[in-house]
């Protein structure tokens, strides 16, 4: 089985947002859904000023929190890494979206649905490349299976000496020079999702199980002692 | 001969507390198939999206109508109600320790009470505390485009926490209110507003007294006009 991952060298990124355009041109996306952003970045102080362009997207992590809260079981990790959301599963209550670390869910309120990258994994299972990788003037994306060492992905991982963002599908190739605190952070499950399905929900449910139990319990000894002194 | 019965529950008091009610079940029933996998897979998206409508609908009665209901229709009950909710003595206590034998419908002798005993009181405390959380949670997840992110993720955990605390207290009330041999005569209060003189005399002593020791003053008045 193939593990699809990308790698962006941004030392060849130029900013332009084709990867922007063309990925919302193929999915056919509202103007304010954008699946791939182009960010602008300043670091130092003038004189000495260094700036440049990191792309942020689904990083189709290893353990996705969005499929943990997802409560339809729309969005899910597929065996080839990856994460989809099956959009007519999709009811819109946008838990995903908050518990993203990486802000990489778009809300369409026309269809009132989440989105995101998808990896365009229909048409990469026809051979085809994703839209961004396609369009990229400056061929700073490649995607491929990380899985095969001999993937255009895994050798261009080595030879550039790439990033991976810990926990995540995603490499980047950082600018010289510049240090990898631009980059999307590794991998960390968000405290409030954590607390929420590790805590919340099965403690919730113990307390209102223990509650139905005890309702229970009372009516099965209040029967069978034939009532109380009030009837 | 018709049992004799006292008036426990103003239209006003029994409005406010069927108008919380009824949006209260219908948010839990419409909001836990978020939280039970089963539940969801079983209503499906298409029921889940009708769902989520009516939960929407359901959240401007459950922030608005009981307050308004309970303020302008009845301010002094309501006032009254707050203060015994807030007054806890000896016998609250004691009340509270004793009562999950008479829950049971084990033998127990349960402390003298007032118009509301200390379980109810407890209830009392529980679903305002409760609702206040689950209205402020939810307006921060309906209004959620307009709020700092952080605040909505923390909103979600709280809102279910709430959810299900709540939803384990209402099963234990219409237990008590309809299942407990004891207890059960208590719905007439919500309903016809009234209960029998023997239910208020053994399970609301103190009430009961006052209630009788008022009519008598308000009889020796009328002897004396």
């Amino acid at each position: 089985m193939a593990k699809f991952g990308m790698l962006v060298d941004l030392t060849r990124c130029v900013g332009c947002h084709g990867c922007t355009v063309a990925c919302q041109a193929r999915w056919d996306l509202l103007p304010q859904v954008q699946f791939t952003k182009v960010h602008r970045y300043e670091m130092g102080t003038f004189p000495k000023v260094k700036g440049g362009v990191v792309t942020t997207q689904c990083m189709h992590c290893d353990d996705p929190p969005c499929a943990r809260v997802c409560p339809t079981g729309a969005t899910r990790k597929r065996a080839d890494g990856i994460v989809v959301v099956h959009e007519q599963e999709c009811i819109g209550c946008r838990y995903c979206q908050s518990a993203c670390p990486y802000d990489a869910r778009s809300f369409n309120p026309e269809r009132n649905i989440v989105q995101k990258c998808y990896f365009c994994y229909d048409f990469v299972e026809n051979g085809q490349k994703p839209a961004c990788v396609d369009t990229c003037m400056a061929a700073a994306r490649i995607f491929g299976d990380l899985e095969d060492k001999g993937s255009e992905l895994s050798q261009a991982i080595t030879a550039r000496k790439a990033v991976q963002i810990k926990g995540t599908s995603i490499f980047y190739v950082p600018p010289r020079n510049l240090d990898t605190s631009v980059l999307p952070p590794d991998f960390q499950e968000p405290g409030a999702v954590r607390i929420w399905q590790d805590i919340v929900h099965p403690g919730g449910k113990t307390i209102m199980g223990l509650a139905a139990g005890a309702v229970i319990a009372g009516l099965v000894i209040n029967n069978i002692k034939g009532g109380g002194n009030n009837d | 001969m018709t049992e004799e019965r006292v008036e426990r529950f103003n239209l006003a008091e029994r409005l406010g507390h069927w108008s919380h009610g009824i949006s209260f079940v219908v948010l839990l029933l419409t909001g836990s198939a978020l939280v039970f996998r089963g539940y969801a897979s079983l209503i499906g998206p298409e029921g889940l999206r009708l769902f989520r409508s009516i939960h929407h609908v359901m959240a401007y009665p459950f922030t608005f109508l009981t307050v308004i209901i309970l303020l302008f229709g009845t301010p002094r009950s309501t006032w009254q109600w707050l203060k015994e909710c807030l007054t806890w003595g000896q016998d609250d206590f004691r009340f509270i320790a004793a009562f999950p034998r008479e829950f049971f419908g084990l033998k127990v002798q349960l402390p003298e009470q007032g118009k509301f005993n200390a379980g109810e009181k407890l209830n009392s405390l529980l679903t305002i505390a409760g609702s206040i959380l689950m209205a402020a949670t939810g307006w921060i997840l309906l209004l959620r485009d307009s709020v700092a992110p952080a605040l909505v993720a923390w909103a979600l955990p709280l809102h279910s926490a709430g959810a299900l605390v709540m939803g384990g207290v209402i099963l234990g009330h219409i237990y008590l209110a309809l299942g407990h041999p004891n207890s059960r005569e208590s719905i007439n209060g919500m309903l016809s507003g009234k209960v029998a003189a023997r239910f208020a005399r053994e399970h609301h002593a103190r009430w009961y007294r006052k209630l009788r020791a008022g009519e008598d003053q308000v009889k020796g008045q009328q002897k004396i006009a």
